[in-house]
C-alpha cells in the first residue's frame, strides 16, 4: 500500500523540476499576495573538533523565487562579517527564467564595505553587498555563504520567518557526541519540526518549518524575538581527551567568560585627572549616596556617548581613568568610569551585565551573550537598595533605571567568583507621569488665552527637557508649543519661562502664557469651546484587522491635566459636558467637570499602565478609546445673560 | 557618472620642464599655532550652540615627479563649543579619502576652558574602509571635550584632482576667519565665482611660478534649516573650474560647447547594429500605441517596471546587449538605452543636464561641469521629458528638484559626415499643475444622527501627490490599504470605508491623468456636540495642513519643491430644522502678488441653493520662487489652508 504514495511523490517532483513555468504558477497561486517565495531558507551549522578546539562552520543558503514585475526590487543582499565570523566561502547567482528553462547569471557586482549606518562610530563588522542580475518573473535567486564562526561562545540564532515568505525553513545542527549542546525554541507556534539524528559519532538536531509566513511589520510592535519562533543554540560543554570543558553550560560559565573581561578593568592607579574629579565630587557630597549621586550626574553632564565595536573590544571595558580623560566612550566604558570615580571617592559598585526590553530571555534560559547587549554600573546601598546607574541617556534623573532596562535582570559582578542576578524594577506610573494646569480666558470675539504650569518627572522629564538641551533657543516657542501638546497648530506660545532646565532632581518645569485666535468658535450670543485642548490617545483606535502582535510601550504613565475656564462677564455657563470615565487596570481614564464660582473647571486624569498591550486587549482598548472620543468631542456652552 | 569623461580629457601635464618651484608644495609651509590660546567669544556667542573660529581649506595642484598632477587638500578648523548638542556634533572626525587616495598628515586636539590642551594620539584613529562604496575615512574622537572648548583639527589628504566643483562655506553656526584658495602650477588657471553674498576671489602674486586664488571672509552668519526653502543652494559657496592650461592651449576648458560635443557622443548611440537591437527589444513589447508621445510613455513605464537600475560600474550594466537580457543597467546604461530606442524610432531628442536646485542652482553665466549632474531626455516634436535615471518619474514627470532650474539642452548636429552635439542654456519649466495636484472632493449626508456622519468622499492625486502610482498596481492588498487609508482616511483615523474604488491606476496611459481613490465613509470625529447644538468641523475635511506657526526670524527666500495645486469642493445640506450662523467663517482669501502675478493663492468661498451648501476652495501653488520680501504673503497663504483645517460651523436648532 505505500508504494504508491512514494511513486506517486517521485514523479511529481520530477514533473515540477522539469517544469519551472508551472512550478511558477503554483507558487504564485499557493502565495497570491507576496512578489515572491523562499523556496528554501536554510542555516547549517557543524560544530567539530579541531586540534581539540571547537571548530564552528555555519552555512546558510536560500533560494528566492521571484514572482512579478516587482523582482528587480530584491536585486541587493548582504552577508555581514567581522572578526568574529569569517567568510569561507560565498556563492551568488540568477537562475533566469526563459522559455520554461533557467540559465545561470553571475552577480553584476559583489563588493566588500561598511555599512554607512552611524549609531556606532567605529564598527569593525563589514559586508559583502551583492547586486544579482536577470531579476524579473520566474527568476530565482540563489545565495550559499558559509562563515567560520571563530567564537565558541557566539552561536548563531535561526529566525524561520523572513521578508517574504519561505516554503521551507530548516536549522541543522550537526556536533561531534562530546559536545553537549543546549537549545531553547522560543515562541514555538506548534509548527516546527525537530528531529535528532545520531549517526556514528555524531548527531544532527533539525528544525523545520513548513510554509513560514513573512514577518509581520507592525508598528509599535515589540521586538520579534518575543513572538517570532526561533532557537537559540549554545554549546554547554565538550569532552577532550577525557577532560570536561565547560563553555556556557549555566550562568556560572556566562559569567566566568564575562568576567575574564572586566578582570583588569580599573586595577590600575587613577589619573591625577580622574582623582582630582573624584575628590572635587566627594567633597560637595554629604552621604555615601550624595557621591554615588554626583558621580552619576557629572558622567551624565561629561562623558559622551561614542560606541567602539571592534572584536573583543566590544566586550572589554576600557579603564575608568582613560575614559575619564578622554571623555567620551561607550556604554561599558561609561559603566566603567562609574565605577572608577566611586572607587576613587571609597565607594563600592560593581559592572553590571544587563539586556534591554529588546531581548525578552532571561540568564537562566538562555546564559550567552545573546542574553546581554547593554552595560551597566551598580551600587548597592547600606539599606540593600540597588541602584542601576546608567549614564547613556545623558539627563536621566538619579535613581530611576534608564527606560530600556526596566524589568531586565542584572547580572551584577561582585567578584572574580561571585555575582547577583537582580531585577531592575519597573518604574511605576506614580513616579512617572506630566501634569498641565491651565487657566484659560475667553473674550466675546472667541480669542482664546491661557496661562500654563507644566510639570514633569522621570522619563517624561527626560524626554520633554531633550529638545531644550539639543535645539536651537530661537525654536523654544516650537518645543514649548508641542510639550504642552495643546489644540490647533494656531496655538501661539506669548512668553514662557522654563524651570528646573538642569536641575535633574526636581521636575522639570514650564510656566507659559499662550493665545489661540481660532480655537473657539461663536455665534451672537453663545461662545462655544472644548476645554480638552490636550487630546492625549484622541482617535487612537487600534485596527484589529492589521494589528495581530502587539503594541510596546516604553514606559508606564498618567497625564494629568487640569483646565479651569474663566467665565466672561456678562455670560454664564448654558452647557457643561458630563463626567466620563473608562475602568480597566492597565489603561484608564477620568474626566470631570464642575463649576465653581464663574470658573469652569475640567480634571482630566489618563492612565497608562503597561508595557506590551497584548491583542485580547485590543476590544477594550478600542472601548476606551471611542468613549474618551466622545467626550473629547464635547465643548462647553457660554451663553450672553 | 562624469568620471568617465575626465580621464580621457585629462590634458593636465605639463609639456614644458617643470621647475623644482613648481614642485614644492606649500602646505607644508602651514601649521596650526604652537601655543593656542582660547578664542574671546562675546556674551551672545556664548549663547550660541558653537561658533567657528578658524576655517581654512586649501587647494593645491602640484605636479608629482612623474609629472602628473597631483591634488593636496588642507583642511583647518577649530570650534568654540558651547554646549552638548556642539560637543556632539564636533567631538568626531571624519577624515574621508577615497581608493588610491591618501592621508598625508591628520593631527587634532582639544583647548579645555582651563586652557589644557589635549591632542589626539595618533594611535586611537581608527580607518573605516570603503564604507557603502562611496568612501572611506580616518575617524577618531576628539579627548577631553567639556562645555566651552575648543576643538581644533588640521588635515591634509592626496586626492585625484578635482577640475571643477563647489565649496560650501557656510553652516548652521556662523564661522570667523575663513579662507579657501586654490593654489595650481602656472600653467594651470582656475576660474571661481562666489555665490549668496561670500566675496568674490582676489589672485595673489607672491607664490613664484604658482597661480594663487584667495576668498577670504571675516564672518560667515549661521543659516539655519527652513521650510520652503532649499538649504544648500542658499549657502554661500565657492564654485571652481580648471579654465585653462596654457602648456597646450589658450582655449578654455571645461565649458559648455565641449561638454556638448562630449556628452553627446558619449550617450547618442549610433551603432546599427544596437539600434537593430533596440529595434527588435521596442517591437517585441507590442506597445499599443502609435503616436510618438503615448509610444514612447508607454516603453518608457515597460523600461521601468523592467529594468532595475544599479548603482555599479561593472562594464555589462553600461552594454545595451547585456541590459536587454539581463534586465540591469546603471544610470549610464539606462541614457544610452534611451538614445538607442529614439534613434531607432528616428524620434530627435535633446539631452538636457542640469543640476539639483536643492544644491546648486544651474548658473550658465559660469562655465562649469559642476553643474551637468543629471540627465533628462526632452523630445522637443511632442515637448515630452524622459528620465532614464529615475524609476519613479514616469508619464511626463521630471525630479522636481531637477527642474524650474536652467540645464544645458544638447541637441545633435551635422556637418558633413561629422554628428556632434551643441548645446545652449534654457529653462527646465516645473511640472505644471495640470499634471501635479491633489483635489478633493465631498458630499456629506446630515441624517439626524451628529454621532455617526456619512458622507462621500473622492480624492484625486496626480505627479508629485502620487509618486506610487507606477507601481500601485504591483503593490501587495495590504500595501494598497495602508495606501488607500492615506488618502481617505486623511480627514480623520476613525473613518470607516465601504465601497473603496481606485481607478485610473493604469501604467501605459498618457500624461495628465491621475490616480482616483472614492468611498463611502462614516465618521464620527467630523463632528462635536455642545449640548444641543452640534460642530461641524469642515476643515478636517482638508486633511492635517502644514503650517508656519511660532517661526523663527526667516533667513532665505522662498522655494517650493513643485507646483501645486488643491482643488476642494465640499457640499453639504443643512438638516431641517437646524441653521448655521457663521457660514461666513469659511470665506478666506490670501495671495501673493508678484510682479503684478498672482500664481499663489488661497481662495474659499461658498453658495448656497435652498439649504445646500457648496463650498468651493482653491489652493494654488503656481511660482516655485519668491524673493524674501514676500515671504510673509507667501506664509499667509500656506496657513490659509491650515487655518480652515480650523473651521467649525455651529449647528443650532432653528427655534
Amino acid at each position: 500500500m505505500r508504494i504508491i504514495p512514494i511513486c506517486l511523490a517521485i514523479f511529481f517532483s520530477v514533473t515540477v523540476h522539469a517544469q519551472p513555468l508551472a512550478d511558477l504558477e503554483k507558487y504564485k497561486q499557493e502565495y497570491p499576495d507576496a512578489n515572491g517565495v523562499f523556496l528554501k531558507n536554510n542555516e547549517s551549522v557543524t560544530i567539530s573538533l579541531n586540534d581539540d578546539e571547537p571548530y564552528i562552520i555555519d552555512n546558510s543558503s536560500d533560494e528566492l523565487l521571484l514572482f512579478n514585475e516587482n523582482a528587480h526590487y530584491y536585486d541587493e543582499r548582504r552577508v555581514y562579517f567581522s572578526d568574529f565570523n569569517e567568510i569561507v566561502s560565498l556563492k551568488a547567482k540568477t537562475m533566469v527564467l526563459n522559455k520554461n528553462k533557467y540559465t545561470e547569471l553571475d552577480p553584476s557586482e559583489i563588493t566588500t564595505q561598511k555599512d554607512e549606518e552611524r549609531s556606532i562610530f567605529y564598527d569593525d563588522a563589514q559586508q559583502k553587498k551583492i547586486l544579482f542580475s536577470g531579476l524579473q518573473a520566474g527568476s530565482k535567486v540563489m545565495l550559499d555563504y558559509t562563515l567560520h564562526v571563530k567564537n565558541p561562545y557566539l552561536l548563531p540564532i535561526f529566525f524561520f520567518n523572513s521578508y517574504l515568505p519561505s516554503v521551507a525553513s530548516t536549522y541543522t545542527l550537526t556536533f561531534p557526541i562530546e559536545f553537549n549542546i543546549k537549545y531553547e525554541v522560543m515562541n514555538d507556534n506548534g509548527k516546527i519540526d525537530f528531529t535528532k539524528e545520531t549517526k556514528g559519532k555524531s548527531i544532527t538536531y533539525t528544525w523545520s518549518m513548513k510554509n513560514a509566513p513573512k514577518y509581520p511589520n507592525e508598528k509599535d510592535a515589540p521586538n520579534g524575538r518575543y513572538y517570532l519562533p526561533h532557537i537559540v543554540i549554545y554549546i554547554a560543554d565538550y569532552t577532550v581527551k577525557g577532560k570536561k570543558i565547560n563553555v556556557l553550560s549555566d550562568v556560572n560559565d556566562l559569567y566566568k567568560w564575562y568576567y575574564a573581561f572586566i578582570k583588569n578593568t580599573n586595577t590600575t592607579d587613577a589619573t591625577p585627572g580622574l582623582k582630582q574629579i573624584a575628590d572635587s565630587l566627594k567633597q560637595i557630597s554629604t552621604s555615601e549616596i550624595d557621591i554615588v549621586k554626583n558621580v552619576f550626574y557629572w558622567v551624565e553632564d561629561h562623558v559622551k556617548y561614542i560606541a567602539f565595536e571592534d572584536g573583543l573590544e566590544g566586550f572589554i571595558p576600557r579603564q575608568g581613568t582613560l575614559v575619564c580623560d578622554r571623555r567620551y566612550g561607550d556604554c561599558k566604558d561609561m559603566a566603567s568610569v562609574i565605577h572608577a570615580l566611586l572607587k576613587e571617592a571609597g565607594v563600592k559598585s560593581y559592572l553590571t551585565w544587563i539586556g534591554t526590553r529588546d531581548i525578552p530571555y532571561t540568564f537562566e534560559q538562555v546564559p550567552t551573550a545573546q542574553s546581554c547587549n547593554h552595560m551597566i554600573t551598580t551600587y548597592i546601598a547600606p539599606d540593600s537598595q540597588y541602584y542601576f546607574l546608567d549614564a547613556t541617556a545623558g539627563f536621566m534623573p538619579f535613581g530611576y533605571p534608564s527606560s530600556g532596562i526596566q524589568g531586565k535582570e542584572a547580572l551584577i559582578a561582585i567578584d572574580s567568583l561571585h555575582y547577583k542576578i537582580k531585577k531592575v524594577p519597573e518604574v511605576s506610573a506614580d513616579f512617572n507621569n506630566k501634569k498641565d494646569t491651565v487657566y484659560l480666558t475667553v473674550t466675546p470675539d472667541a480669542f482664546v488665552r491661557g496661562e500654563g504650569f507644566f510639570n514633569s518627572i522621570c522619563y517624561y522629564r527626560y524626554y520633554y527637557v531633550t529638545p531644550f538641551i539639543y535645539g536651537d533657543k530661537q525654536d523654544y516657542p516650537k518645543y514649548v508649543a508641542s510639550v504642552t501638546g495643546m489644540g490647533n497648530n494656531k496655538f501661539k506660545v506669548d512668553s514662557f519661562k522654563l524651570i528646573n532646565q538642569n536641575e535633574l532632581d526636581k521636575p522639570f518645569r514650564i510656566h507659559y502664557y499662550f493665545s489661540q485666535p481660532d480655537y473657539a468658535s461663536k455665534t451672537a450670543n453663545e461662545i462655544f469651546i472644548n476645554m480638552n485642548l490636550g487630546r492625549l490617545f484622541y482617535n487612537e483606535l487600534i485596527d484589529t484587522a492589521t494589528t495581530k502582535i502587539g503594541i510596546e510601550r516604553n514606559n508606564n504613565y498618567y497625564e494629568d491635566q487640569i483646565y479651569s475656564l474663566e467665565i466672561p462677564t456678562g455670560y454664564k455657563a448654558e452647557y457643561i459636558p458630563p463626567d466620563s470615565h473608562f475602568d480597566n487596570a492597565q489603561f484608564n481614564y477620568s474626566i470631570s467637570y464642575y463649576q465653581l464660582g464663574n470658573k469652569i473647571i475640567m480634571h482630566k486624569h489618563i492612565n497608562n499602565l503597561y508595557y506590551i498591550l497584548q491583542p485580547e486587549y485590543f476590544s477594550k482598548w478600542n472601548a476606551m478609546i471611542k468613549s474618551l472620543n466622545k467626550s473629547y468631542n464635547d465643548s462647553v456652552i457660554l451663553k450672553k445673560s | 557618472m562624469k568620471t568617465f569623461f575626465i580621464a580621457s580629457l585629462l590634458f593636465l601635464s605639463a609639456s614644458f620642464t617643470v621647475t623644482a618651484q613648481n614642485r614644492m608644495a606649500e602646505y607644508n609651509n602651514y601649521d596650526w599655532a604652537k601655543n593656542p590660546t582660547m578664542h574671546t567669544v562675546t556674551v551672545d556667542e556664548q549663547k550660541l550652540n558653537a561658533v567657528g573660529e578658524i576655517y581654512k581649506i586649501m587647494r593645491e595642484y602640484i605636479y608629482n615627479s612623474n609629472n602628473e598632477l597631483d591634488l593636496y587638500v588642507t583642511k583647518h578648523q577649530c570650534v568654540h563649543v558651547n554646549n552638548d548638542d556642539a560637543i556632539e556634533q564636533f567631538n568626531k572626525v571624519y577624515v574621508p579619502y577615497a581608493l588610491n587616495e591618501s592621508i598625508i598628515s591628520v593631527k587634532a586636539r582639544t583647548i579645555t576652558p582651563d586652557g589644557k590642551v589635549k591632542e589626539v594620539n595618533q594611535s586611537s584613529m581608527k580607518e573605516l574602509e570603503n564604507v557603502a562604496d562611496k568612501s572611506s575615512y580616518k575617524i577618531f574622537a576628539l579627548e577631553g571635550v567639556d562645555k566651552g572648548s575648543e576643538v581644533e583639527y588640521l588635515y591634509t589628504i592626496k586626492i585625484k584632482p578635482s577640475i571643477y566643483g563647489a565649496e560650501y562655506l557656510q553652516d548652521d553656526y556662523p564661522k570667523k576667519n575663513i579662507e579657501y584658495s586654490i593654489i595650481s602650477p602656472s600653467n594651470l588657471a582656475f576660474k571661481t565665482k562666489s555665490y549668496n553674498g561670500l566675496a568674490q576671489a582676489v589672485t595673489d602674486t607672491s607664490l613664484k611660478e604658482k597661480n594663487y586664488l584667495r576668498v577670504f571672509s571675516d564672518g560667515i552668519p549661521m543659516l539655519y534649516k527652513e521650510d520652503y526653502a532649499v538649504y544648500t543652494a542658499n549657502l554661500q559657496r565657492v564654485e571652481y573650474k580648471l579654465a585653462y592650461n596654457y602648456a597646450s592651449s589658450k582655449v578654455e576648458l571645461y565649458d559648455w560647447p565641449k561638454a556638448s560635443d562630449i556628452f553627446w557622443t558619449a550617450y547618442d548611440v549610433t551603432d546599427m547594429k544596437l539600434l537593430s537591437e533596440a529595434k527588435k527589444f521596442v517591437s517585441k513589447q507590442q506597445i499599443p500605441y502609435s503616436d510618438d508621445e503615448n509610444k514612447l510613455i508607454a516603453i518608457d513605464n515597460y523600461l521601468k517596471n523592467n529594468i532595475s537600475i544599479q548603482d555599479a560600474e561593472a562594464d555589462e550594466l553600461a552594454d545595451i546587449k547585456k541590459i536587454i537580457t539581463n534586465k540591469v543597467a546603471n544610470e549610464e546604461g539606462m541614457i544610452k538605452l534611451y538614445t538607442a530606442i529614439l534613434n531607432a524610432l528616428e524620434i530627435s531628442y535633446e539631452l538636457v543636464v542640469t543640476s539639483s536646485r536643492e544644491y546648486a542652482r544651474f548658473d550658465g553665466d559660469f562655465q562649469s561641469w559642476s553643474f551637468l549632474d543629471h540627465f533628462l531626455i526632452h523630445v522637443p516634436s511632442v515637448d515630452l521629458w524622459l528620465v532614464p535615471t529615475d524609476a519613479d518619474m514616469r508619464n511626463g514627470m521630471i525630479p522636481d528638484m531637477w527642474s524650474a532650474n536652467d540645464g544645458l539642452f544638447i541637441k545633435k548636429i551635422s556637418v558633413g559626415a561629422v554628428t556632434s552635439g551643441i548645446g545652449k542654456v534654457k529653462y527646465i519649466p516645473a511640472v505644471t499643475t495640470e499634471m501635479s495636484h491633489h483635489n478633493t472632493f465631498a458630499t456629506i449626508f446630515f441624517d439626524g444622527n451628529f454621532d455617526e456622519i456619512k458622507l462621500h468622499l473622492t480624492q484625486n492625486v496626480a505627479g508629485y501627490h502620487a509618486a506610487f502610482q507606477p507601481y500601485y498596481s504591483y503593490f501587495s492588498d495590504d500595501k494598497k490599504k495602508e495606501i488607500q487609508n492615506d488618502y481617505l482616511k486623511a480627514i480623520g483615523v476613525d473613518a470607516v470605508l465601504s465601497n473603496v474604488k481606485v481607478t485610473d491606476h493604469l501604467l501605459d496611459t498618457t500624461k495628465y491623468h491621475s490616480l482616483i481613490f472614492d468611498a463611502d465613509v462614516t465618521i464620527n470625529s467630523l463632528v462635536e456636540h455642545a449640548g444641543n447644538r452640534y460642530l461641524f468641523k469642515i476643515g478636517n475635511l482638508l486633511g492635517e495642513q502644514s503650517q508656519l506657526y511660532n517661526e523663527k526670524p526667516r533667513l532665505s527666500p522662498v522655494d517650493i519643491q513643485s507646483e501645486s495645486v488643491y482643488h476642494r469642493e465640499l457640499i453639504f445640506t443643512i438638516p431641517d430644522g437646524y441653521k448655521i450662523s457663521n457660514l461666513d467663517d469659511l470665506k478666506l482669501d490670501f495671495e501673493v502678488i508678484d510682479n503684478g502675478k498672482t500664481d499663489t493663492y488661497f481662495h474659499s468661498n461658498y453658495k448656497m441653493e435652498g439649504s445646500k451648501v457648496t463650498v468651493s476652495i482653491i489652493e494654488n501653488y503656481g511660482q516655485i520662487h519668491y524673493p524674501l520680501s514676500k515671504y510673509e504673503e507667501f506664509k499667509k497663504v500656506i496657513n490659509a489652508a491650515a487655518d480652515f483645517n480650523k473651521v467649525v460651523l455651529i449647528m443650532e436648532k432653528t427655534n
